[in-house]
């Protein structure tokens, strides 16, 4: 009876310990050519690790406030696509995750969005030319209200 | 001029510089594009769900009453992100080679402001406020829900392509479609209006 509560007891330790390890990259959908933080955790964070993933080759995970952290580079050249990111502890326990990399790409031009039916004439000159048509007529009739009123 | 005349000849001339002034703004307005800079900036959420990739099948704006179907877009032969193909003006443009809806950074959407016989799907694109909701239903059955966060718009060559295209700091969306002046069938309109949102939420579909 004891024994199998101590293996129970067992089981449920590295339960915990296999939820305690883990690795994220922030932000986990990234740009070619851009950097991305790594956070993990190990059973024992005061010790580095490693942190391996062929989106950006191995990077050392340090202590950083309680978790291991680091900041990795995704190649320019690194083609678009899902890449495993596997950390593995120096007791021998690992985790993984997936890195999403994304293509670089900034169109120097906006997309060709409208076809022009509903496009009528521009409605900016009329507006202008037409206040400025207002504001002389204005002036002209409060020339000719004071010149009567003088009269 | 009678009497009765000579008194009302003033306030009509006010009334008359005060229309003409307004109009001149208004044009002036219009022509440098200041006006969709009014209703700017909701900020963005503190918090937000990040989702795994899957490509986008709808897209619902309740506020503008617009639910159409998203299709994969890729690039067209002058480097710009592909609009839809006329015969298919009433569906939305997805860019492939960006994120999709929910995953971190910007999903780019695009659409038609009018076909050639009249309006299309993202007419009235411009008059969507800040803070309206943007639903996205993707492939995997979610729905991903975004928050407007400002309506810009931009000449066409002058994009700022790190804003609408780089902004990896959360998953956002970009719906795009154009404005401004046409300048005629073989050159399109002048501008592009661009809605920002940010993921807020997402449920089942």
């Amino acid at each position: 009876m004891p024994a199998s509560l101590v293996a129970l007891l067992l089981v449920a330790l590295t339960a915990t310990a296999a939820a305690d390890v883990f690795v994220e990259a922030n932000p986990s959908t990234a740009e070619s050519g851009s950097s991305v933080s790594i956070r993990a955790s190990c059973p024992d964070n005061t010790a580095a690790a490693t942190v391996v993933s062929p989106a950006f080759g191995a990077v050392t995970v340090q202590p950083q406030f309680g978790f291991l952290t680091a900041t990795a580079t995704v190649p320019a050249n690194r083609l678009a696509g899902d890449y495993e990111v596997r950390l593995t502890c120096p007791g021998g326990t690992s985790a993984t995750s997936t890195l999403h990399v994304v293509n670089r790409n900034r169109p120097s031009r906006g997309p060709a969005t409208g076809l022009g039916g509903t496009a009528g004439p521009d409605p900016s000159r009329l507006l202008i030319v037409g206040g400025l048509v207002a504001i002389c007529l204005a002036a002209m009739l409060g020339v000719m209200a004071t010149r009567r009123r003088r009269a | 001029m009678t009497v009765h005349s000579r008194r009302l000849a003033g306030p009509i001339a006010v009334a008359l510089f005060l229309a003409g002034v307004f109009a001149v703004g208004a044009g002036l307005g219009w022509a440098t594009g200041v006006f969709p800079d009014f209703s700017r900036n909701e900020p963005p959420p503190l918090a937000f769900p990040v989702l795994d990739p899957s490509p986008p099948t709808r897209l619902a704006i309740p506020s503008l009453d617009v639910r159409v179907p998203v299709f994969a877009v890729g690039l067209a032969r002058d480097g710009s992100i592909a609009a839809p193909p006329a015969d298919r003006h009433r569906e939305a443009g997805w860019y492939q080679g960006g994120p999709s809806p929910g995953q971190f950074g910007p999903a780019i959407i695009v659409g038609h402001v009018d076909a050639r016989d009249g309006p299309s799907i993202f007419h009235d694109l411009a008059g969507i406020r800040p803070g309206a909701t943007i639903e996205v239903t993707r492939s995997d059955r979610t729905v991903a829900v975004f928050r407007v966060g400002s309506i810009e718009r931009f000449g066409k060559a002058a994009l700022p392509g790190d804003r609408v295209y780089g902004d990896y700091s959360r998953p956002a969306l970009r719906l795009i479609t154009c404005g401004g002046r046409w300048l005629g069938s073989g050159r399109g309109y002048a501008d592009n209006v661009i809605v920002f949102a940010d993921l807020v939420d997402s449920r089942k579909a």
